[in-house]
């Protein structure tokens, strides 16, 4: 699961490896692939299309009754025969490889009734002349925002146990949750470099109702700066090595303990940073990472507690890069969540939280193919 | 600017400790809150004052060549509240000064509050013997806050950094409650206050001021916050911010994000492998964490349903910078609904809640105090930003003083709005050029008023010295004011005025016209009889218009507009009739006497509030005659003076005096008085103008018990440079003579143009 995996064995060689797995693996089924999305983030490109896939199923067939005589005979009569369903695939890589991928899909590429390419995420501009010429396709852009929105819902309502509680130190860290059957309102905080808080209401009723500067380019760009540790992967794991109150001022380093008339127990970050302020010591890149993911984690927590309440909403999904499949970011999240709203909303993160987008300009360009939409999917998804 | 920064840590105390901490012999009760920089010490006084007093002589031996009334000047105690900061640095020099000056033994407790109390309280204990009593700092906040939202008029301000003026004052409103207050300290509290003693922590966050100080120290190598502040108003910070543009490449326009919104603070820096210039990290830190503040208090107002929302703590305090970031934060926040509000004294707030704290059983908040402009520092005269010249000379000390005054003050209660009411009519603070000539005008009539303030004291030989200390320290507030307008709240004529008659106080010329208003009195009152009697023998509409003439001639003896003294003192013979023809022919510059006629021909009024003027003929033969008219139709008359003196002003007892006399002369008048239908108040002010906001609490009592329906305000001061647009829920009549040729040039007229408003307010006018 993709989830489990370590986040420094991803980050340390990721940019400078060649793709190991042979590419035919991963881009299964390019012959018969339509409908292509892309979703290029900021480090990671997502590519989806939809193939149609030929199984082989057993069939069984009784016998014509009337004939049957003897006993010895079987029941029935099983024959496996071909059979054509539609498949739905996901793959996420490393924009670095984007060329060697595109690539690779030209060479495979036989279906020739596509024309287009759906692209969405801030890189889509980017590589758009590129795409374009390689797969001699014509780039669509579509609304970043609608397509996360539209992936979001898609996941939600297809994929049991999608969303779930992060834990730390239970006995689980993942505590699953069930499908609503309906799943609006629900209100989304995307973390990429920045942050954005969105209400979904219904399928294409959404509304970015606030953001924030304060997201995960922050993260990464202050620490960078701090620490001269120039990868987000990097950057949290020597977060998860800090000692924060090395760094922040606490309620008890300003009162000698807790503010007990207003209920600040003393452990409590009076002031992130608070600490370099006044003390004339280095301080280890360690706890300063630690202190910045605190500080940013602890404010977004805040900023969607806040919303959550204004707009009266309970389910909260967290996605971004910020959080995608990092264990230190989802356990600070929840524990900012907790911390605000005295455990009355839960923190909750998606399994495909990392393929909203490029579902959702999938999404987007099979709308004009009615029949597609309407089915219930089993959705596979590479890695 | 770098200056400051630079060496003030081991710079020594400049001015004289005894020009800081005044009236030690007297003080009690000592407060002190101690932050992470600055030191605040408070402490309340009793100020010994001279005032004149004026009183009748036995009127059965009266001879008719003496002076009606005797002047005496006496001493009066009065209590007034000290505010002093420092910087930390100081503060065992100013411990050692206390204990020096400490006579009253009967202090035993200094109450303390603030982060620092704590570190400071053994050495605080070992120098002053005083026991340190800690008070709940956020408790002392609030307190603080409450008090001065309630005593200081244009304590609040909204910061407009490239308006006409950056300081918008906020008027006070008579309720204060429910109100937010940001405190952004280390970190950030927010607190719901919703009455006296009710306040809540809803919110905080943990990004505050020692954020920026903290990782701006880390990414800059700079160790102060001033300097940091600084670094940031240099910097670019979409240096460092990757915006929405660099993103999209333009606007994510279906989002209603525009090109140059910040997308993620810092965002530059994650990715592009390059040096970032000092100062555009500190800029770029600047947004990040007011924007964030912004936010929070935006989210917390609307979610408790606030609309006033103060910000407050170091980070704030008189900086421009922050102030400027979190004014435009909240306004992207909440598209302009929410203001953020700033406090003119938000430093010293702790410092009072504690001091309150510990005068509980003084009742301060059961009195009304005012600002003494003449003992307190101007807004921000220790900002590094402003006046370097002027910050050397006051060195690292800002001061407040607060006069406890004889009596509550509140709401006239014909005001139509109170909560929009502005007393005054220009701003000076916004309006530049009026604001040069009247610093001009000021400055200017200095000479004369030494002069006058010598000659009230011809006996006493230290006068001229104590004149000249007048002369200089109101000469250096005007020139602080000629740079920081906003110094002391909206700047304004009356500000001017009142600035003034601090001043001369402080420097014990309690009355330089009294002996002035005892002359022009006793000159007046003989003419008194002739003036009732060849009024009398008019016919009714000619009497209406002599009575307002009269009314209009009388206001020319001003001796507070300086056209006026002139003529005054070279031709102490200028008559009252020659006053008359001084006065511009109908129609006047604002004339609406045939309305005021038609009024007049309907039923009387049933009863009249007159705020006068001056002493001499202006009361006795412009204001007599007018409301004895007004007696006979049948209204009854309250006539509201000042309590205490203020140029020419009538003061009260001034005027208990002068109605006595007259009431011996004319039966009309003895009848009112006797039968109370005429009735001296006083206004509760010291002032030349007038505050309608701020009237003695028995003034609005008798107005709400006698039914008053028109109300009457005379002479430049009340009705021209205050209340000209004063919206009364009765009728109203507001007449001058404008004795002064830029003001009236102003207003499209020439000098002794007149001013006869009458107004009657839409609802009332079915009635009649």
């Amino acid at each position: 699961m993709a989830l489990s995996g370590g986040a420094a064995d991803r980050g340390s060689h990721s940019m400078d490896k060649s793709i190991t797995l042979p590419p035919d693996e991963i881009f299964r089924n390019l012959e018969n692939a339509k409908r292509f999305a892309i979703d290029i983030g900021g480090s990671l490109t997502k590519l989806a299309y939809y193939s149609t896939v030929q199984h082989k199923v057993a069939k069984v067939r009784s016998f014509d009754h009337s004939a049957k005589e003897t006993d010895g005979d079987p029941l029935y009569e099983i024959s496996v025969q071909e059979e054509i369903t539609a498949r739905l695939h996901f793959i996420k890589f490393e924009n670095a490889y984007i060329e060697t991928c595109l690539d690779f899909i030209k060479d495979h590429l036989v279906n020739t009734e596509t024309k287009v390419i759906k692209a969405t995420g801030g890189g889509a501009y980017k590589f758009k002349d590129l795409i374009e010429k390689k797969l001699k396709l014509k780039v669509d852009k579509e609304d970043e925002m609608t397509c996360l929105i539209k992936g979001c819902n898609f996941v939600l309502k297809n994929i049991p146990h999608e969303a779930f509680v992060y834990a730390k130190h239970a006995d689980s860290e993942f505590r699953f949750q069930n499908t609503h059957p309906d799943i609006f309102p629900y209100l989304l905080i995307n973390i990429g470099s920045g942050v954005s808080i969105v209400k979904v209401e219904a399928e294409d009723k959404f509304e970015r109702i606030g953001g924030s500067s304060i997201g995960g380019g922050t993260f990464w760009g202050l620490g960078a700066l701090l620490t001269k540790t120039k990868r987000f992967d990097e950057l949290l794991q020597l977060a998860s090595k800090g000692q924060h109150t090395n760094v922040d001022m606490l309620v008890k380093d300003i009162y000698g303990g807790a503010y007990g008339s207003l209920g600040l127990t003393g452990d409590l970050i009076a002031s992130s940073f608070g600490k370099s302020a006044t003390t004339d010591k280095e301080f280890s890149k360690e706890d300063m990472a630690k202190s910045l993911l605190h500080m940013i984690s602890n404010d977004i927590g805040q900023l969607a507690c806040l919303y959550a309440k204004l707009h009266n909403l309970t389910r909260v999904y967290f996605g971004g890069f910020f959080i995608r499949g990092h264990p230190v970011t989802m356990h600070t999240i929840t524990y900012s969540i907790n911390f605000f709203t005295k455990g009355e909303v839960q923190a909750l993160f998606l399994r495909h939280e990392g393929y909203l987008g490029a579902i959702g300009a999938f999404l987007k360009g099979a709308e004009e193919d009615s029949n597609l939409t309407c089915w219930r999917w089993t959705v596979w998804i590479g890695s | 600017k770098e200056d400051r920064t630079g060496r003030c840590m081991d710079k020594s105390i400049t001015l004289p400790p005894d020009e800081i901490f005044r009236n030690l012999e007297n003080a009690k009760r000592f407060a002190i809150d101690i932050g992470g920089s600055l030191t605040k010490l408070a402490y309340y006084s009793t100020v010994q004052h001279k005032v004149a007093k004026v009183r009748s002589f036995d009127h059965s031996a009266k001879v008719n060549g003496d002076p009606l009334y005797e002047i005496s000047v006496q001493e009066e105690i009065t209590a007034r509240l000290h505010f002093i900061k420092f910087e930390n640095a100081y503060i065992e020099t100013c411990l050692d000064f206390i204990k020096d000056h400490l006579v009253n033994t009967e202090t035993k407790v200094i109450k303390a509050t603030g982060g620092g109390a704590y570190k400071f309280k053994d050495l605080i204990e070992k120098k002053l013997k005083l026991k340190v009593d800690k008070e709940d700092e956020m408790t002392c906040l609030i307190k603080g806050c409450n008090f001065v939202l309630k005593n200081i008029p244009h304590e609040a301000f909204v910061y407009a950094k490239h308006a006409d003026s950056e300081f918008r004052f906020q008027n006070t409103h008579p309720d204060i409650f429910p109100y937010l207050l940001i405190n952004i300290g280390s970190g950030v509290s927010i607190v719901k206050v919703e009455a006296e003693d009710k306040f809540e922590r809803i919110g905080g966050s943990s990004i505050g001021g020692g954020t920026f100080w903290g990782l701006g120290a880390l990414l800059t190598k700079t160790k102060r916050f001033d300097e940091l502040l600084q670094l940031a108003s240099k910097g670019q910070h979409t240096n460092v911010d990757m915006l929405v543009k660099d993103i999209y490449g333009g606007a994510y326009g279906s989002l209603g994000l525009t090109g140059d919104l910040i997308a993620s603070s810092f965002g530059k820096s994650a990715t592009t492998d390059k040096e970032f210039s000092k100062e555009d990290m500190a800029k770029s830190l600047l947004h990040m964490i007011s924007n964030d503040i912004g936010q929070l208090a935006c989210l917390y107002a609307k979610l408790h349903n606030l609309t006033r929302v103060y910000f407050g703590g170091f980070f704030i305090r008189g900086h421009p910078v922050t102030m400027h970031t979190i004014t435009y934060s909240i306004n992207f926040f909440t598209k302009g609904e929410v203001q953020a509000l700033f406090l003119r004294h938000e430093g010293y707030l702790g410092a009072i809640g504690a001091f309150l704290k510990g005068a509980e059983e003084d009742n301060p908040n059961q009195y009304s105090w005012e600002e003494n402009y003449a003992g307190s520092s101007g807004l921000m005269s220790a900002s590094p930003e402003l006046n370097p010249v002027q910050r050397a000379r006051s060195g690292t000390f800002d001061m407040l003083e607060m006069d406890r005054l004889d009596r509550q003050l509140v709401n006239l209660p014909l005001l139509q709005d109170p909560t929009s009411y502005i007393p005054d009519t220009v701003d000076l603070t916004e309006d530049a050029l009026a604001r040069e000539y009247w610093l001009y005008c000021f400055e200017d009539a200095l000479d004369g008023v030494v002069k006058r303030a010598i000659a009230s004291q011809k006996d006493q030989p230290e006068a001229v010295e104590r004149a000249e200390k007048f002369r200089q320290k109101y000469r250096h507030k005007v020139q602080t004011l000629r740079h920081q307008p906003f110094a002391y709240g909206s700047l304004t004529v009356r500000s001017l005025l009142d600035t003034r008659e601090h001043c001369l106080n402080e420097f014990n010329f309690p009355d330089p016209y009294s002996k002035i208003k005892q002359k022009e009195n006793d000159m007046a009152l003989k003419y008194y009889l002739k003036v009732v009697k060849s009024v009398e023998e008019l016919s009714w509409e000619q009497r209406q218009f002599t009575l307002v003439k009269g009314l209009l001639a009388g206001n020319v003896f001003d001796w507070g507009a300086k056209a006026v003294s002139d003529v005054l003192e070279s031709d102490p013979e200028f008559g009252f009739e020659q006053a008359k023809q001084q006065l511009q022919e109908r129609p006047w510059l604002v004339d609406a006497y045939n309305q005021w006629i038609e009024r007049l021909k309907g039923p009387p009024h049933k009863c009249a509030l007159f705020f006068v003027d001056n002493s001499g003929i202006d009361i006795i033969l412009g204001v007599f005659p007018f409301i004895r008219e007004l007696l006979v139709r049948g209204t009854e008359v309250v006539l509201a003076s000042n309590s205490g003196p203020a140029l020419n002003d009538v003061t009260n007892s001034e005027l208990q005096i002068l109605t006595e006399r007259i009431a011996a002369m004319d039966p009309v008048i003895h009848a009112a008085l006797k039968e109370d239908r005429l009735a001296l108040v006083q206004n509760g002010s010291s002032s030349p103008c007038l505050d309608l906001s701020r009237l003695d609490k028995v003034l609005a009592t008798v107005v709400r018990e006698r039914g008053t329906d028109l109300v009457i305000i005379e002479g430049m001061g009340r009705a021209i440079h205050t209340n000209y647009y004063a919206m009364l829920s009765c009728e109203s009549l507001k007449l001058a003579v404008i004795k002064n040729s830029w003001l009236a040039e102003r207003l499209g007229g020439k000098i002794f143009s007149v001013v006869f408003k009458y107004e009657v307010p839409s609802k009332a006018q079915g009635q009649h």
